[in-house]
């Protein structure tokens, strides 16, 4: 087996694993880290205020890089020079295709309706936004042009063969970004499965991304992403965001899937998905071939009480080889360490009449921060003033949608339907009677008439680059009474905050991170049955030792063991995994297992069979032979042997037929390669026997005789000599 | 190997489902239902088959449910609490939900307005409950080592699941009650292509080939409507949950449509808490209303009230759903005797009915019923049926039986004569065998 990662660590994840035939990509994350690179804009653009923001927007990312933290420099201007050339060779198409856009009316037609809805006009507050990174930043006018959009960078698809992948499997949503660009713009033809609430919540994300993120009016990214150059080159460049057509193609063409329902591909893969504890839907997928047992740990939390489905170590069971991805870096809050600071870092901004800004997306674990924050304000009794707002485009499908997925939680959460009742308790803070909680699709319109301060805001982009979070920055950023909360992990709160260093707002960083921790693996991993190979990121390990295997970070530095085998993948590089599977499962007709006489030997019974086998559907079964079939089995009957070769007969076999001179050498087990002649442990004999040279090459499950052909009947009864026959 | 099955109820009849079956030497009983035609022991399964000795837990591997109406699971707390079954019991989320409500309710009704003694309590109603595993649809669940289970949407009322049997290389697939045509809050019942074994499947609607649903629909909404425009009162007994719903939704449409004002009431306080639990079970529903609820939900009724007693005697035209279906008891049997004598009254029975209750006889045309030794019901009263049962036709069988590709079919839960004519149809069509056992009898393929 192979395994590639396509994307860093850290970042979601992109894996592509070759076990036997079969092409599976695991997951289709969307790189992060650029975002910070970027300008910062308002909703969307729309047609008539594209002009001024074109002009100021860029500028601000100029500076917002300018003055990056060292640590985030060399990234940058690889980012940065990609950006560049991209640019470049766009801006130069552009006149071109506006031009070619006339017949092309229905697509301009579909584009700028997203736009529509996505850019909500702006009212006073744009000009606001403008001014002031305007004020902080310089002048870059030559890329004005074409920085309008926001440009990604995929995963990197280049030496992978798109075409061939079989399978798609997407563990949750924080990882499906860039499915879209693998459905809609490459050639993949393969097929993709997830949980239910994986694809819901997975839509509702790029929803979000499309309308923070998309393009304006003037270009779609069908105009702009020639599909063959994208496959050629992918990953050397940035694409903008897809559109919301093709989310709807992409989900269109997701399976959805439940916990423990079995899949059976081409006969021979079998698919499990296994609750991983980590959010709604959040899967662990077992991946079955033949007899090999592959367990793919995706985020994974074996926190009790939260509200999804809990962690199901069973696919740990029978896996004999795990790869382990997405864990939580050292040093992060746990979700309980944490949790309480928020709680206490709300309860005095609102006790002094400060707002909250929470940038964070509606999913996951936020439902039981949600449950976390009110309780705590209700023993503060500060309940009576507070008003909780959620803005986002999906704000009201997010939170309805999560309340009617109570087979998906925890069975704590499972037993309120059974009431009545909503799982969560935002279902209650919604209700419309009580006031308590909104939702809005964004900063424009009902939000500002609803308002009542002090107020908890939570939606927008995490990366502050885009989205409700922006306006209100620029609306309560400069007092100092406010407080914006960062609880999303996986992201940069210095990059983040970058573009606003100005401003008054008293900020506080608690990232939870519910997300298994190195050590927490270890542990998962002690309670099953070990794994020959545990496969962990970068960031698990602590460092590598001379042989290839690795030391893993956590509090016992854990190592390889004979038994199970740590090793270590990076971005780019393929791990390459001996399987070592000898065996096929056969499944044994009813009629020919009646037929076996067990004949004792020793401790052990033993029987000979003889059948056919057939192979259909990848799927073999040995059954009673044909007539004419025992026909030809019986021209190939022979005794059958039992025993172990081994050394002390076989010498005083050689001897009986009189060999003389034998030269008996031993080989010891090379380590950490994976070439089948030099790394098995073996035993040498060479001889003579009438005037002609011979080896005798013993291994654990071969033996090999080199000779030449007229003395080879002579060393037939030595070696015979070694078992018993029957 | 052979799979043997045994019918102990719904065997060439409807009503108390329970069949037993012994596959790959694991013995299994599907559905645990009661039979409301009778008051007397007849009313539940003849458990003493299994054992006499009373050692349920040894003899059975597990007891699965398949919806949550009182003839597949109503005899559950009568077999767990006092005839001592401690084994596993599956059943699907809603069915989890809801199945504890309708039996509550009967008991009420049973024990509180009948005096009846020897009687499950509530308290045995929520010990039963706690045995409970609820599973999801198309989840594999391993019994034990041997013994898997998976269920399939069967959308005859919400929750309701078909159920996936396989015990090394045998197979069976039990359908409950099942529905392959999509009504406006379900959708239709779906199985993969599983080679099952045997197959056994309900045959209510063995010979009927039903009309049209939209024509349906036309002649059920302009019979309310007429009535009500003459001035008389509708009745329409149903269960609190399921069909109740799609009427629900039917006739709520029909009256913004019609801007209609005559009021339409709906009996039992389950109302309320039934559409909650159809707005948190949604995912359960058809395409349509799960792509629409977030903006509106089909269970926010405007122009359905609930029902008080006092309304009784309120003059006027007006349309009540009342509880129970059967018009055996409770509020929709109550109304009957207040209505039943003015010809200008309409009852309108959906579905089937149980025989032996004051349903079946409302619907074989007796105009003088006799609900206890004192009181006798003139029947005056314009009287509709309306097949609006969410059970597969002919067709729809053997649309299924298509479907899974099975190797022999055994049909239980209709009535004998129909029966035989599905059975023949089937045997003559797939080339297959089929079997219809009655009660008590084994089956051995």
């Amino acid at each position: 087996m192979r395994l590639t990662s396509l994307l860093p660590d850290g970042e979601p994840n992109c894996l592509v694993l070759k076990v036997r035939q079969m092409l599976i990509m695991l997951d289709c994350g969307l790189g992060q880290e650029q975002l910070y690179a970027m300008p910062v804009r308002e909703g969307g653009l729309t047609e008539d205020h594209k002009d001024n923001s074109h002009n100021a927007t860029p500028t601000g990312s100029t500076t917002d890089n300018a003055t990056a933290g060292s640590k985030r420099k060399l990234q940058e201007t690889d980012i940065r020079q990609d950006w560049a050339s991209f640019l470049k060779a766009s801006s130069t198409q552009f006149p071109t295709k506006k031009m070619a856009r006339g017949p092309n009316s229905l697509q301009s037609h579909s584009s700028k309706t997203d736009s529509a809805t996505t850019g909500t006009t702006s009212s006073g507050s744009t000009s606001t936004a403008n001014g002031t990174i305007q004020a902080a930043g310089s002048n870059a006018p030559s890329k004005s042009m074409a920085t309008r959009e926001y440009m990604f960078k995929l995963p990197d698809f280049s030496g992978v063969d798109l075409k061939a992948i079989d399978v798609v499997l997407i563990s949750n949503y924080n990882h499906i970004l860039a499915l879209p660009y693998l459905t809609e713009y490459t050639d993949f033809q393969g097929r993709i499965f997830a949980t239910e609430p994986t694809i819901e919540f997975g839509r509702q994300l790029m929803i979000e991304f499309v309308t923070f993120f998309g393009t304006s009016v003037t270009s779609s990214p069908h105009e702009i992403i020639d599909r063959k150059e994208l496959v050629a080159r992918a990953g050397a460049g940035l694409y903008p965001a897809y559109t919301h057509a093709d989310i709807k193609a992409c989900i269109d063409k997701i399976q959805p899937v439940r916990f423990r329902e079995h899949i059976s591909l081409f006969g021979s893969l079998k698919l499990t998905a296994h609750s991983a504890g980590y959010c709604l839907g959040s899967s662990n997928w077992l991946i079955q071939i033949g007899t090999e047992n592959i367990a793919y740990v995706s985020s994974s939390s074996t926190q009790g009480n939260l509200h999804p489905d809990l962690f199901d170590g069973t696919l740990l069971e029978n896996a004999s080889t795990v790869v382990a991805t997405d864990l939580c870096p050292r040093g992060s809050f746990t979700y309980n360490t944490g949790v309480n600071l928020v709680c206490q870092s709300i309860a005095s901004t609102i006790a002094r009449k400060g707002n909250v800004l929470i940038p964070c997306t509606i999913t996951g674990f936020l439902f039981d921060l949600l449950e976390d924050v009110h309780l705590h304000l209700n023993r503060m009794g500060l309940i009576g003033q507070v008003q909780y707002s959620f803005i986002s485009p999906v704000a009201d499908t997010a939170l309805q949608y999560s309340n009617i997925l109570a087979e998906w939680m925890a069975p704590r959460k499972q037993e309120m339907v059974y009431i009545p009742e909503a799982p969560l308790l935002h279902g209650l803070l919604l209700e419309k009677e009580k006031g308590i909680a909104k939702h809005y699709k964004s900063v424009h319109g009902a939000f500002s008439s609803d308002l009542k301060l002090p107020c908890i805001v939570f939606g927008g982009h995490p990366s502050l680059r885009s989205g409700p979070m922006v306006n209100l920055l620029h609306m309560w950023g400069n007092k100092a009474t406010n407080t914006i909360v960062f609880i999303e992990p996986r992201m940069d709160v210095v990059a983040a905050m970058e573009p606003y260093e100005n401003l008054a707002i008293a900020q506080q960083a608690v990232q939870l991170d519910i997300r298994l921790s190195v050590d927490q693996l270890v542990e998962v991993m002690n309670k099953y049955r070990h794994p020959r190979h545990i496969l962990v990121p970068m960031r698990a390990i602590a460092s590598t030792l001379p042989d290839g295997t690795v030391e893993l970070a956590d509090a016992k530095r854990t190592t390889s063991t004979s038994s199970t085998r740590w090793s270590v993948y990076k971005v780019g590089e393929s791990v390459q995994l001996g399987m070592g599977s000898l065996y096929e499962s056969v499944l044994l007709s009813e009629e020919l297992a009646k037929g076996i006489l067990p004949q004792a030997f020793g401790k052990v019974s033993f029987a000979p069979i003889a059948g056919s086998l057939s192979i259909y559907n990848n799927q073999m079964q040995l059954k009673p032979a044909s007539v004419q079939g025992r026909q030809l089995l019986s021209l190939y009957t022979q005794r059958l042997l039992l025993g172990v070769m081994n050394l002390p007969h076989l010498l005083a076999g050689l001897t009986a037929i009189g060999v003389t001179n034998m030269d008996v050498s031993e080989s010891e087990e090379k380590e950490g390669k994976e070439d089948k002649d030099t790394g098995v442990p073996e035993i040498k004999v060479e001889f003579e026997l009438q005037g002609q040279a011979a080896t005798i090459i013993l291994r654990e499950k071969e033996t090999i005789v080199k000779c030449d052909e007229n003395i080879r009947s002579l060393l037939r009864e030595p070696i015979l000599k070694c078992f018993q026959s029957f | 190997m052979t799979i043997q099955i045994v019918p102990l109820g719904a065997g060439q009849d409807v009503g108390r489902s329970c069949i037993l079956v012994t596959i790959g030497g694991k013995n299994i009983m599907l559905d645990c239902g009661m039979h409301m035609g009778f008051n007397d022991e007849r009313r539940f399964p003849d458990f003493s088959y299994i054992s006499k000795t009373g050692d349920f837990t040894e003899m059975l591997d597990c007891v699965i449910i398949s919806h949550f109406h009182l003839d597949h699971c109503g005899a559950l707390p009568f077999f767990t609490e006092m005839c001592g079954y401690d084994g596993n019991i599956y059943m699907t989320h809603p069915t989890k939900a809801i199945c504890p409500i309708l039996l509550e309710d009967y008991r009420k009704i049973t024990v509180d307005k009948k005096g009846e003694r020897n009687f499950f309590t509530s308290q045995d109603i929520k010990n039963c409950m706690k045995k409970v595993i609820a599973v999801n649809l198309h989840q594999t669940i391993m019994v034990d080592d041997d013994l898997e289970i998976c269920a399939y949407y069967a959308g005859h009322v919400l929750g309701a699941a078909m159920f996936y049997i396989r015990v090394g290389e045998e197979s069976l697939v039990y359908t409950g009650d099942y529905n392959m045509t999509p009504d406006r809050h379900l959708g239709s019942a779906w199985i993969d292509k599983v080679k099952p074994d045997v197959l056994i499947t309900e045959s209510t609607y063995a010979t009927t080939i039903r009309d049209s649903k939209r024509s349906r629909e036309r002649d059920f909404l302009k019979k309310v409507h007429d009535c009500v425009a003459g001035g008389g009162n509708v009745i329409i007994p149903v269960f609190a949950l399921g069909r109740a719903q799609e009427l629900c939704i039917l006739i709520e449409t029909y009256w913004e449509r019609m801007d209609l004002r005559v009021p339409i009431y709906f009996s039992a306080g389950l109302t309320e808490k039934a559409n909650h639990f159809y707005r948190l079970f949604i995912n359960w529903t058809n395409e349509k209303i799960k792509s629409t609820f977030v903006h509106r939900n089909m269970f926010d009724f405007k122009h359905i009230r609930a029902w008080d007693r006092a309304y009784i005697d309120n003059p006027g035209p007006m349309v009540v759903f009342a509880t129970p279906g059967m018009l055996h008891s409770g509020t929709s049997l109550e109304l009957f005797k207040k209505w039943a004598p003015d010809p200008k009254n309409m009852v309108i029975m959906p579905g089937f009915c149980v025989a032996g209750t004051v349903g079946s006889k409302v619907l074989a045309g007796e105009k003088h019923i006799k609900t206890d030794s004192f009181t006798t019901i003139e029947v005056n009263l314009q009287v509709k049926n309306l097949s609006f049962s969410a059970h597969a036709d002919a067709k729809g069988i053997m649309q299924l039986i298509r479907q899974c590709d099975a190797k022999n079919v055994v049909l239980v839960h209709g009535e004998k004569s129909s029966m035989g004519f599905l059975k023949s149809r089937i045997m003559t069509e797939f080339g297959i065998p089929c079997f219809d056992p009655a009660n008590g009898t084994t089956v051995s393929i």
